[in-house]
């Protein structure tokens, strides 16, 4: 099933290389609603996302001729794009969200029962209030690890670090966090 | 709140979604964007994340090297046309007599019209001289038939004294004179 995907996917990045944009179009679909969660966790700013989200994907269409040059599986490709996006939109922004307060997108969040659902939007806003006060490599490693589900290894490839750097700065990360939630409390 | 909660609570974080109306016209104005694959320009990754234009050694070659080189060929091309135009043309130059010259060419114009007015008689005549030749060919006509000739001959013969009677007259001129 895993390959069958896999091959799908290759099957449609070799049309939208060859300038296919309803291949591309599908490759969107798939890795739109990601892309769009990681930015907006790191600017906070639905609008601001949607910008970021939609110029990821425009750099990524033009510039899809030149993806194999990169040698990186297409998710760590259009991470590393985003990645960068927010890093040139932080350098040249002025108005940055205020991490006091909490987007409607987090408080929004459905909850998945065990716990009384208040609880849980208040963990919720919680660990979010938290996560903003770390510092940025800190938060992209939370989120590309514990959100995005992403493997060391591509976060490697992402990052640019090696695998051991990776590893020791998600293990300072979630040290970091715990402690700012346990400051909170 | 101990890791395990921390880690649930960051993986709530997967229900935030992009809004639907936003992505459908986000998906259509990206694939309609015309797919042109540059040949010598490219957007390095890094650059194209970070959001800036980047270009190879070709690609370099190809855009500032080529606009600087439309730009120098297009600065020479005006200042050929200047030059021809203001520095080479005889009404700028200095202390030229333009009445002088005006004259002048008003007078090579009636020259050459002159000579075009022979031209066109010559033209005429030789037409004509063609055009006679042509019928005396053709139509063989009655003033050079050879009875005609003859018989005018006569007549002329008849009306005009002969020779022999001219000198006899003259011999007795010459004589009564000497006696």
């Amino acid at each position: 099933m895993t390959d069958e995907r896999t091959d799908n996917e290759k099957r449609l990045l070799e049309s939208a290389i060859q300038g296919e944009a309803s291949a591309f179009g599908s490759l969107y679909d798939k890795y739109q609603p990601r892309l769009f969660r990681f930015i907006f966790l790191k600017v906070s700013q639905r609008e601001e996302a949607e910008d970021l989200t939609h110029q990821v994907f425009l750099s990524a269409w033009q510039n899809i001729e030149t993806f194999e040059d990169q040698g990186l599986p297409l998710s760590s490709w259009l991470y590393k794009i985003a990645r960068n996006k927010v890093i040139d939109y932080y350098r040249t922004r002025k108005n940055i969200a205020s991490i006091d307060d909490t987007p409607d997108e987090i408080l929004a969040l459905s909850t998945d029962g065990g716990q009384s659902e208040l609880e849980i939007k208040m963990d919720i806003e919680t660990v979010y209030k938290a996560l903003k006060k770390l510092p940025s490599d800190y938060q992209e490693i939370i989120l590309m690890r514990f959100v995005e589900g992403l493997s060391p290894k591509e976060v490697s490839e992402i990052t640019g670090k090696n695998h051991g750097a990776v590893r020791v700065l998600q293990f300072r990360a979630l040290r970091q966090l715990k402690k700012v939630l346990e400051n909170n409390e | 709140m101990n890791k395990k909660e921390v880690v649930k609570n960051l993986e709530r974080f997967r229900g935030i979604r992009p809004d639907k109306d936003f992505s459908q016209k986000s998906r259509l104005a990206i694939i309609q964007v015309p797919f042109t694959p540059t040949l010598h320009e490219k957007v390095t990754l890094d650059a194209a994340t970070a959001g800036l234009h980047a270009y190879t050694v070709s690609g370099l070659f190809s855009t500032t090297f080529r606009t600087v080189m439309v730009a120098s060929a297009t600065l020479a091309v005006l200042a050929a046309i200047y030059f021809v135009t203001v520095q080479l043309s005889p009404l700028f130059l200095p202390g030229l007599n333009q009445n002088g010259i005006v004259a002048e060419a008003d007078m090579i114009n009636s020259t050459i019209n002159v000579q075009l007015s022979h031209l066109q008689r010559f033209e005429q005549t030789s037409r004509e001289s063609a055009a006679a030749l042509k019928e005396i060919t053709v139509n063989n006509p009655s003033h050079l038939n050879e009875t005609v000739i003859k018989n005018e001959q006569e007549k002329i013969n008849s009306l005009v004294p002969s020779s022999n009677n001219v000198s006899q007259d003259v011999n007795n001129i010459l004589k009564a004179i000497s006696q």
